[in-house]
């Protein structure tokens, strides 16, 4: 039990600083920035409990938020997408999640695919929407959430299907 | 009674949510509005440590292109010097308005609309707040907090921002702003009609602010066009300095600052 936690905090840690540390460095075709750290919200047990899980959502964007001197806009992102989960998981694994039976590291491709898209387009049109806040800058901010989706899905796969995260 | 609290139990989650999406658009805000008191000074503190972490070991991979831009200021200085060194007689120096500081920017950003990076000098090396930021070949931003050891900069990548800048070889002032869309080109506005100036002219900070002293290198006129309507000039400006690769800043120290700020009173 207590080695699980200690994988948890591990793992939250070293994404955050891999976030900030490297991939903030990032910036291919001038708008895409891979976010990476969003991972351990995807991955964390389907059964847990919903109040904790918005915590655990909102302290992980505050302490990105805290290196890029970004104010709340990870906070919030993060927190939208920790609470829309469970019903975007119902979305894309259907009957497993509803039964308890959902292993996500283990379920198909396919739907593994659908959920990472739903949840990394959520949280990137809060996160720029956030950031610019304006609407005369809508070009800009799509751009942004286009490039940059595309490369944090690449990212996420990488990092599921060859570095077997879970 | 009772009510209210079968009310909070049921919707707890919701409840949750709302108070702490309240609380991150407060941090939103807060982060965005200038000039106002900040409760960053612990969380500057472990980003600034790791941050210097990160820069002991990647500022080696850019010593190349760092020591040529500090050449380059070299020659830079070392050709005014020889245009004003007259011998005098009088010993007595003239006591400078600014004294300059070394600084290591730390962390960099230059993907938002408003930008801001952390350099590795604070309170204890008397950096404070307002202080200007300047580079080798270009002006870097202006402080906008100081922890004991890490300062936040806000940079002039700041679409909010806007500084006083001039043409070196003429005295047409005009300010100078960033429309948020490239980070190696910033917009000279207010020049009028009348000005004389072609592309490649070099653009200098103005001097009329107590933060920046006057004839900074800031970057050179890349393409303009003139507003018939308003009769001004719209001028992009190339800045010298690449701000998506920085190292070395001087902070700027005003040393009669506030003898200043009493008559403007």
């Amino acid at each position: 039990m207590v080695k699980k936690y200690f994988l948890y905090i591990l793992k939250f840690v070293a994404l955050v600083l891999l976030q900030v540390l490297i991939l903030d460095n990032v910036l291919l075709f001038g708008y895409a920035n891979p976010y990476i750290y969003i991972l351990f919200i995807l991955f964390l047990p389907t059964t847990i409990n919903r109040s904790k899980l918005l915590l655990i959502g909102f302290i992980l964007g505050l302490f990105v938020d805290m290196f890029n001197n970004t104010g709340g806009v990870h906070a919030a992102s993060t927190l939208v997408i920790s609470f829309l989960r469970p019903f975007i998981l119902r979305m894309s694994f259907g009957l497993s999640y509803d039964y308890n039976t959902l292993n996500i590291p283990r379920a198909d491709i396919k739907s593994k695919v659908v959920y990472f898209t739903l949840i990394i387009l959520i949280h990137h049109t809060f996160l720029f929407g956030l950031e610019y806040f304006s609407l005369d800058q809508i070009d800009v901010i799509i751009k942004n959430i286009a490039f940059s989706f595309l490369l944090t899905e690449i990212f996420i796969l990488i990092f599921v299907k060859l570095l077997n995260y879970k | 009674m009772q009510q209210i609290i079968k009310f909070f139990i049921r919707f707890q989650v919701g409840i949750l949510f709302i108070v702490l999406f309240i609380v991150s658009l407060a941090l939103t805000i807060n982060a965005n509005s200038f000039h106002q008191q900040k409760y960053l000074t612990s969380a500057n503190q472990l980003s600034g440590f790791f941050f210097d972490i990160k820069y002991d070991i990647t500022s080696y991979f850019n010593l190349k292109t760092e020591n040529s831009i500090l050449q380059s200021e070299n020659i830079y200085l070392k050709e005014r010097l020889s245009d004003n060194f007259t011998f005098s007689t009088n010993t007595k120096k003239e006591n400078p308005l600014f004294t300059y500081k070394t600084a290591n920017v730390i962390s960099n950003s230059y993907r938002l609309p408003r930008n801001s990076l952390i350099i590795n000098k604070g309170v204890k090396d008397s950096v404070q707040k307002n202080y200007g930021v300047s580079l080798p070949n270009g002006i870097l931003g202006i402080v906008e907090d100081s922890s004991s050891s890490f300062s936040k900069v806000i940079s002039i990548l700041n679409t909010q921002l806007s500084i006083n800048a001039k043409f070196l070889n003429s005295s047409q002032f005009g300010s100078l702003q960033w429309d948020g869309k490239s980070p190696y080109i910033m917009q000279l506005n207010d020049i009028p009609r009348s000005a004389k100036f072609s592309i490649g002219d070099t653009i200098v900070t103005g001097g009329n602010s107590l933060i920046f002293p006057k004839n900074l290198l800031i970057g050179k006129v890349d393409t303009f066009e003139l507003d018939n309507n308003l009769g001004y000039y719209y001028i992009n400006i190339r800045l010298f300095a690449d701000m998506t690769n920085l190292n070395e800043a001087y902070v700027i120290i005003p040393k009669k600052i506030t003898e200043a700020q009493e008559l403007l009173k």
